[in-house]
């Protein structure tokens, strides 16, 4: 049996390392098999170097690294199930929420909207990561797996851009172009040259395509890019302007000797707090700031949404202006009194929720006005 | 006639679990030559599929290692935890019901032909 000197051990050590394997232990079993070898075979006659050459050889079809991207394989084939098993539960979580917060939304029960954000957070950040890792291990060619991750990193954006839209949050627009970008420059081009080569995806691949662009097409439909969002400041001015002429009356008043009475203050800063609910419902901020355009903000229109269902605290704060406003006239002689016909005062309270925002924001401020007169 | 290796690899893990069930502690280098005599070298394990599958149940839970220094040079023995006593059971019982099975299936479609 051939005894191999400490230089020779040495020498085999550094080779085994500089073909790539990193990992120490699988580097220290590569080392005694060799020497093992070695021991067995060697008879000391001819060259060592050469001898070791053709013994590694043996070890791998193209080169050593193998051994250890197979090791690595079989290391992180444990985790292929946890999260197989997790993107199942989140995929399933993510469509249950979708559909009892379209549930209700129809209703109009409280919780829609936390239901949706939910639903879409699970979806953006666990159930389309790991469908990429794992769809892109069934991906041998890195073109591909390049080619996978950019249309699941685009949906994500999409996704996310959908979630920060209907929380309200800066940078909605921002997500969405970008994954129109990547769709579009990227991810449709690569898929479709690549997969119209092969006979065997190319119907597919023809098909797939078709279909994101239509989908793609539809969502873009559905935006209004130019025209709407001048209607959208227009309404805004609108609003900002009644806010203006109050501003300025409350500056006349403080001024004079006029006094306000308590229960008109009362009724005043009911308005004011009704105001700042709707506003941070639908624009996420409590107070529209003039310089609205500078920071990218839009008060859309739509109803006054799930804060005033019965029992929501939008709709009970409705209810103690109402109160509020009927021990006011009920105080003061009839030339004083707060106008109630023909305004949302007259509201049904059922249907609270499905008044325009707009319109009760503009009627709250000119109640305000009134009062101030 | 030497199998291929991808009649092998289905196996590997058994094989070397049951090896290890039977002489309690190996490293890489016996494991290859124990086979290799027992099966009159029919069966060649490389190293390229030895030591992936040794790490794999390793990481699993049904080896556990153990090193000797030699000289420079670190030898791992690896043998059966107890969970992998367990399984060895299991998978040595899974291979035999299906190599009846496949004995059963191909004898069927050799007589069918």
């Amino acid at each position: 049996m051939y005894k191999l000197t400490e230089e020779q051990i040495d020498f085999i050590h550094s080779d085994i390392a500089k073909r790539g394997i990193a990992l120490e232990s699988l580097r220290n079993d590569l080392l005694d098999h060799v020497c093992c070898i070695i021991e067995n075979e060697y008879d000391g006659r001819t060259d060592f170097a050469i001898f070791y050459t053709e013994v590694i050889k043996r070890f791998y079809k193209s080169e050593l690294k193998e051994i250890q991207e197979e090791t690595m394989l079989h290391l992180t084939f444990k985790n292929y199930y946890v999260m197989k098993k997790i993107m199942i539960y989140s995929g399933a979580f993510t469509a249950f929420t979708l559909i009892i917060g379209s549930f209700f939304k129809i209703m109009h029960y409280p919780g829609a909207g936390a239901l949706f954000a939910l639903s879409i957070f699970t979806a953006s950040l666990l159930f389309l990561p790991l469908n990429f890792l794992l769809k892109s291990r069934e991906e041998k060619k890195l073109l591909d797996k390049f080619i996978i991750g950019s249309g699941f990193f685009a949906f994500m954006l999409f996704s996310l851009g959908i979630l920060f839209r209907i929380q309200h949050w800066q940078g909605a627009m921002y997500l969405w172009l970008a994954a129109f970008v990547i769709t579009f420059l990227i991810f449709i081009p690569m898929y479709f040259v690549n997969g119209i080569r092969n006979p065997e995806k190319k119907t597919n691949t023809m098909v797939f395509t078709v279909i994101i662009i239509l989908a793609a097409g539809l969502q873009f439909a559905l935006i209004n890019v130019h025209p709407a969002k001048r209607q959208l400041e227009m309404k805004m001015y609108g609003y900002l302007q009644n806010e203006e002429i109050l501003n300025r009356l409350k500056e006349d008043h403080s001024g004079t000797e006029k006094k306000i009475s308590e229960s008109a203050m009362g009724i005043y800063s009911t308005c004011e707090e009704l105001k700042k609910i709707i506003l941070k419902n639908n624009a996420g901020v409590e107070v529209l700031p003039a310089d609205f355009e500078k920071q990218n903000l839009l008060l859309e229109e739509g109803n006054l949404g799930n804060d005033f269902v019965p029992n929501g605290k939008g709709n009970f704060a409705f209810k103690r202006l109402l109160e509020e406003i009927n021990v006011f006239n009920s105080n003061v002689d009839e030339k004083h009194q707060l106008p109630v016909k023909n305004s949302i005062l007259e509201a049904d309270m059922e249907k609270l929720y499905s008044y325009s925002n707009y319109f009760v924001l503009n009627s709250l401020t000119q109640l305000q006005m009134m009062i101030l007169l | 006639m030497i199998y291929s290796s991808e009649l092998i690899k289905g196996t590997l893990k058994t094989i070397v679990l049951k090896l290890l069930a039977d002489n309690r502690k190996m490293y890489g280098y016996e494991i290859t030559q124990r086979v290799k005599e027992v099966t009159s070298e029919k069966i060649q394990i490389t190293e390229g599929a030895l030591y992936p599958t040794l790490h794999s149940l390793e990481n699993e839970g049904l080896v556990t290692t153990e090193t000797e220094f030699i000289g420079k040079r670190i030898r791992k023995h690896y043998m059966l935890t107890k969970k992998g006593k367990q399984s060895t059971k299991e998978k040595v019982n899974e291979l035999t019901d299906f190599m009846n099975t496949l004995g059963f299936l191909l004898d069927i479609k050799l007589k069918s032909a």
